[in-house]
This record gives C-alpha cells, structure tokens and sequence, in this order.
C-alpha cells in the first residue's frame, strides 16, 4: 500500500475509528490519541496491508488499543473485552445530523453564522472569536445568544415542513 | 415549556454535530501531517539505509586490503631476514678468503723459518749437534739458546730470508693468538671447505699434540716454537 493510499484510507475512516475509540473509552480526547498510536503502528505494518483489508485492521487495532487504555485506567475493574471487541460502533448519523445542522445555520444572518460556526466547528473561545472579528465580547455573547434563538426558530420551521 | 426544552435539546445537538464535525476536520488534518512526517521518516531513512551500505562496503574492502597487505609485510620481513643470512654468509666468506690469505702468508713465513732453520742446522753438524737439529719442539727448546745464536749469526748471510721474530710476522702482528691457535690445529679447518683455496693434506704425521699434521706444511712446531720464544 503507498502511501498516499494510505493516507486516503485513514482520513476517510477516521470519523469511524473517533468513534469505536469513544463508545469504549467514553473521552473523546483519550480517543483521539489512541486513533493517532494506532495510525502510527498501522504505518509500521504498512507494507504488508492490504487495501481490502485496511477498515477491518484499523478497527481492530484502535478496538485492542482503547481497552489496554481502559485497563490502564482501571486496573481493579474487570472489563469485558471480548464483548467489547466484538461490539460494533454506534450507528453513525453524525454525518446526517452535519448536514442538516450545515444547512439551518446557513441560514442564520452573517454574523450570527460566523460566531456559530467558529465557537463549534472551529473550536474557538469567545476570546479568539473577539480577536477574528473585532467585536467585544459582550457583543459575541448577544450575537450568540440571538443565534440560539433563530437556530430553534429554524429547527422548528423545519419539523413542521416535515 | 416541555417543547422548548424538546427544541433546546434539538439546538443543542445540532450544534454538538458541529462541534463534533469540527474536532473530526481538525483530527483528520492532525493525523494527515502525522502521516505525512511518518513518509517524510521512512524517506529520510531510505536515504541513509544506502550512505550504510557504502560505508560498510568501504570498510569491507578496507579489511580485505589489510588481509591482502598484513602477509605481504611478513614476506617482507622474510626477504629481510633472507637478506640478513645472505649477509652473514658472504661477510663470512670474505673472512674465510683473508683466513686463506693469511694461511697463504703463514707458508711463506714457514718456508722462510725452515730455510733459516736449516743453515743451524749445518752448523750444529759441524759442532756435534746434529742429533738436537732434526728433533721435536721439546728438543728444540732445549737447545733454543744456542739455536738462537747460531741463527742470529747466519742471518746476515741468508740476505732476505730473515727469521722473523713472533710478533714480528705478519699474521702474528695482527692477531698473534689466532696464529698460534691455528698453527697448533695445524689445519684451517674452514679453509678445507674451499677446495680451491686449500688442498686436503695427508695426515699421517702426527703434531706434538697428537693432532693431524700437514706434512707439507710442518709449521706446528715452529709456530709453537715461535710462540714460546
């Protein structure tokens, strides 16, 4: 596999590795890192994957890794790893829940969407927000206030259209 | 009031998705230039992997240049040391060439002791002393004094063939010792190694010291006589 093949197939899983890692650890950080130890071991076996075999493989890797992570962390708790291996992860309508989020602050003012959009999917705080736009904090507040409120009045609109 | 808070949850999962869909974005991002450094690792070592191999080929070769050479120096010192023999051999050759030329000179001196010898001889006839002229070393001795006038006397007529004192002959004056020794042996034993330079004698005489005697040369007596004068 090269690399770039590689690379390809781990940023594409890696929403579903996120959450394998989660559902057994519950830390979404702890999660992350045990996806990031798990790429770097997958690229030491990188010459002898397969690309077929490459989601099986990952999963597995990340699912071993997060309960030695778990029996670290709990040591005197008996952990059911055999069930926990073999459990599937959630369901995932992450991507559907996206888009429709995507698509109701799309219609939100400018300002209001920008404050959203950079607290949420940006991960700023209100601080890094008061120095991009150039607004006060207490005007970031009230436009994120004011935000909250047309995002209900948006979701409500949309059930009722549904 | 419970649909607000139904719509307050609603918000607020919506806006979790963000958060999550963002986290995911910049997980991604983080794990793309994770993989990128690991490539950018595996390359730099590619390159290094080959800078090995040249360098312990380089030192493979330099060990079988050390194996080739490390015999070569001791045959080296092997022909040094063939060199040292050969040496040796012709400095001894050389010595035994002057050891020939001084046997050489001790004959002439020889053959000019007994010449002088022999007019004594004629003389201590003529006075009765016949019987001591023709005798051994212990004879000779015996009568050395009278020997000694007679023969300083005929000196002047013998001319040339003076008799020359022990320390005055020629391989006396240089090594007198050696003389003497070798006059005693009677036979330059290394000399008979060159058949060129010394002819084997017959040795049916035998010297004062029971040792084989050159009959030719019979200067035994007359070096030791030499010596003890």
């Amino acid at each position: 596999m090269t690399t770039e093949e590689f690379k390809r197939n781990i940023l594409r899983l890696q929403p579903r590795l996120q959450r394998t890692a989660e559902n057994i650890i519950g830390d979404s950080d702890s999660a992350a890192d045990v996806v990031q130890e798990a790429v770097i071991a997958l690229w030491e076996q990188r010459p002898t994957i397969k690309t077929g075999e490459m989601e099986k493989l990952s999963l597995t890797v990340v699912k071993r890794r997060s309960i030695d992570l778990l029996r670290k962390r709990k040591p005197m708790v008996p952990i059911d790893a055999e069930s926990l291996m073999l459990a599937e992860p959630p369901q995932d309508d992450s991507e559907e829940r996206y888009r429709l989020a995507r698509k109701l602050v799309d219609q939100l003012p400018q300002r209001q969407r920008d404050a959203i959009l950079m607290k949420y999917e940006d991960g700023l705080s209100v601080e890094e927000i008061e120095k991009a736009t150039g607004m006060s904090s207490t005007h970031v507040y009230a436009t994120l206030s004011r935000a909250y409120k047309s995002l209900r009045e948006a979701i409500k609109q949309y059930k009722e259209e549904q | 009031m419970n649909t607000e808070n139904e719509m307050n949850e609603e918000v607020r999962r919506l806006l979790d998705s963000l958060e999550e869909h963002g986290k995911n974005v910049r997980r991604q991002k983080e794990l793309g230039e994770l993989i990128d450094g690991l490539s950018e690792k595996e390359l730099a070592r590619r390159r290094v992997v080959p800078l090995w191999w040249i360098i312990g080929a380089a030192a493979a070769i330099a060990l079988l240049f050390w194996l080739l050479i490390n015999p070569s120096m001791k045959q080296t010192t092997d022909i040094q040391q063939e060199i040292l023999v050969e040496e040796k051999r012709a400095v001894d050759s050389i010595n035994i060439n002057n050891e020939a030329k001084d046997v050489v000179l001790e004959e002439a001196v020889v053959e000019e002791t007994l010449l002088a010898e022999e007019m004594p001889q004629n003389e201590t006839r003529k006075s009765g002393l016949l019987r001591f002229a023709r005798n051994d070393e212990t004879e000779t001795l015996q009568e050395g004094i009278v020997q000694e006038q007679l023969i300083a006397t005929d000196t002047t007529n013998i001319g040339s063939n003076n008799i020359p004192d022990a320390d005055e002959t020629p391989s006396a004056v240089q090594s007198p010792k050696r003389r003497v020794i070798r006059s005693l042996n009677l036979v330059c034993y290394e000399c008979q190694k060159d058949p060129e330079i010394y002819t084997k004698p017959v040795m049916e005489d035998k010297t004062l010291f029971g040792q084989p005697q050159d009959p030719n040369m019979k200067n035994g007596a007359l070096a030791f006589e030499i010596k003890l004068n």
